[in-house]
């Protein structure tokens, strides 16, 4: 098929085709996952991490 | 070098830097960071994650080992897409999110430190990056190098001190933060070099069905010089570049063992991945992310390695060589696998050059950023700042130094790297990445995962599991791998035998199929062990 002349070739090509598929779909699938106020809470937590980080100054870190 | 070159260049590196003024103009406060990473649109965030995990090193060097290896490699791009996406997003990248935030962790090295209380781990992760880095820093510099070398007819030193230069610029001005636009910018071209170097070889060589079936028959065709080469793999366990090579023979241990699992495996332990993971600012992003990724990585690893391992038909029609024959030199009797994707786009399609060499540089940069600014942070701030208590009070200029001596020291390694391993035609920048996914791997990856994921892990448990997977790792390395122990020499000088491996196939085992396995065993033995008195 397509080529290939063992399984093992063959099972490489497809495998990569079908996970690269699988991505697409989970990512479109879940695109707007979590929820918005989960997201809130989230960028929060974010918000309090990057002030801890020493890589910038306190000038950067309001 | 013709005036177009040097205007697609120029032109590349000029919206390079105002992208990265862009974004560090607008990104002054956290607040602008995170308001700028709202409104940012998730394609670019994604791009700019893959763009960072592929780099030169991809394409240039697996695409060259595909020539040799074959469409086998192909099980490459699927453990990238699903243990480097997808495993690497959904399951560590939302964990490593939550942890990283929960200790207040801002460099892997600390949020091991921090997870298990150990200065100990914090000083010994740090050294392990800062030295086992440039192994790959190096292989990506060379990658793009190669390339350099061949298309500007340059020595190899002036195109690696061009590129060491360009990076250090880079770096320096722009950081790790606000490069989201550039990364993106530099992915979004790599993305269309490799959709159209695809196009172009499948349609000269008559399609996907023809150009597989020229490709299949061409071992029954060969002749000369292309024949005693392909005749001296067979007997390594070559079976044809359609199929993989004979199971347990040492082309198959070295394609399967050093190259697919060393890479497809170790991504998950990649130190300056893993502090992207706490730079998102919501899990929704990581989903997005497996999308674009999933794509991405797909688009430019896929296409580099199918067409590294096509374009033996291609030389073949051209001048009766297949790929690697025609890189035969004084210096490289065996050939040079680095070679032959530069080769291929500048005989292939000439005008294609000039877009190919800026894809190269974009795939170089926006791997090296991160590298050389992990490398910077894992000296300076977990080695030298937490080693020695001492805290620069003024900007960070122990973290540039470090990111200096990073450079230097990679630059050192794309210098030596083919004078070390390119005697026997080998591909040398897939090895080199290769030992330090390898090496990840096997020290970082059983406490990172065990560190996620179980309450159970103690201290002492993922103390002794980095120990015990180092040092397997530099054990086997050093006596029983058939290819670094003996180009190393020292297990001749001390044993007087190349390797205390014998002469079968368990000398063509990479040392991360035997040292992640111990690593993952002591960590959980030594946990057990002491969990009640931790608790």
């Amino acid at each position: 098929m397509l080529g290939f002349q063992d399984a093992g070739a063959l099972l490489g090509f497809l495998l990569t085709i079908a996970s690269a598929l699988g991505c697409v779909i989970y990512g479109v699938v879940n695109w707007n996952k979590p929820a918005p106020e989960e997201e809130t809470k989230e960028i929060r937590e974010e918000q309090e991490w990057e002030d801890h980080d020493p890589d910038r100054s306190p000038k950067e870190r309001k | 070098m013709d005036t177009l070159t040097i205007a697609v260049i120029v032109g590349f590196l000029v919206i390079t830097a105002f992208l990265g003024w862009l974004g560090w103009k607008q990104t002054k406060t956290t607040g602008d960071y995170l308001l700028a990473g709202r409104k940012t649109h998730p394609v670019i965030m994604a791009i700019s994650y893959g763009s960072t995990f592929i780099s030169t090193s991809a394409i240039v060097g697996f695409g060259g080992a595909a020539s040799k290896f074959g469409m086998g490699i192909l099980w490459l791009v699927f453990l990238n897409i699903l243990v480097g996406i997808f495993i690497a997003f959904i399951v560590f990248g939302k964990a490593t999110r939550r942890m990283g935030h929960a200790l207040d962790a801002h460099t892997f090295p600390e949020l091991i430190a921090k997870r298990f209380d150990s200065r100990f781990l914090q000083i010994g992760c740090g050294l392990v990056i800062f030295l086992g880095m440039p192994l790959y820093a190096g292989a990506v510099l060379l990658g793009g190098a190669t390339y350099l070398v061949q298309s500007l007819a340059i020595t190899r030193e002036l195109a690696i001190l061009i590129l060491v230069i360009l990076v250090t610029a880079y770096v320096m001005f722009g950081g790790m933060k606000g490069v989201m636009y550039t990364d993106a910018f530099q992915g979004g071209i790599m993305f269309l070099g490799m959709v159209i170097l695809l196009v172009v070889t499948y349609t000269t060589l008559g399609g996907v069905q023809v150009a597989h079936d020229r490709l299949a028959h061409l071992p029954a065709e060969l002749s000369g010089s292309s024949k005693a080469l392909v005749d001296g793999w067979t007997k390594d366990g070559f079976t044809g570049w359609m199929s993989m090579p004979v199971f347990g023979s040492p082309m198959w241990m070295q394609l399967v063992s050093t190259i697919i699992l060393g890479v497809g495996i170790g991504v998950l332990a990649q130190p300056q991945l893993i502090v992207r993971f706490m730079t998102v600012k919501s899990d929704r992003e990581l989903n997005r992310g497996v999308a674009i990724g999933g794509l991405f990585i797909f688009t430019v690893t896929g296409v580099a390695y199918v067409c590294g391992a096509l374009s033996n038909v291609w030389f073949w029609d051209l001048g009766k060589v297949v790929s690697i024959a025609g890189t035969v030199t004084a210096a490289t009797p065996k050939g040079n696998p680095d070679a032959v994707i530069p080769n291929f786009i500048m005989t292939s399609m000439p005008w294609f050059n000039a877009i190919f060499m800026v894809t190269l540089l974009a795939a170089a940069m926006s791997t090296m950023s991160s590298q050389v600014h992990t490398m910077g942070t894992s000296l300076g701030r977990d080695v030298i700042e937490t080693g020695t208590r001492f805290r620069a009070k003024k900007g960070n200029w122990v973290v540039r130094i470090a990111m200096l001596a990073g450079i230097g020291l990679s630059a050192l390694l794309a210098w030596y790297l083919p004078v070390f391993f390119g005697k026997d035609g080998s591909a040398v920048i897939a090895t080199g990445t290769s030992l330090f996914f390898g090496l990840c791997a096997s020290t970082f990856l059983p406490l990172f995962t065990f560190g996620l994921f179980w309450k159970g892990a103690t201290k002492q448990g993922a103390v002794w599991g980095f120990s015990a997977g180092l040092g397997v790792s530099i054990v086997w390395l050093l006596f029983f791998s058939g290819k670094v122990a003996g180009g190393l020499g020292l297990c001749g000088l001390l044993f007087g035998v190349p390797t205390l491996a014998g002469t079968g196939w368990v000398k063509d085992l990479d040392p991360i199929i035997v040292a992640t396995p111990i690593g993952f065993l002591v960590t959980w033995l030594v946990s057990l062990a002491t969990w009640r008195k931790v608790s």
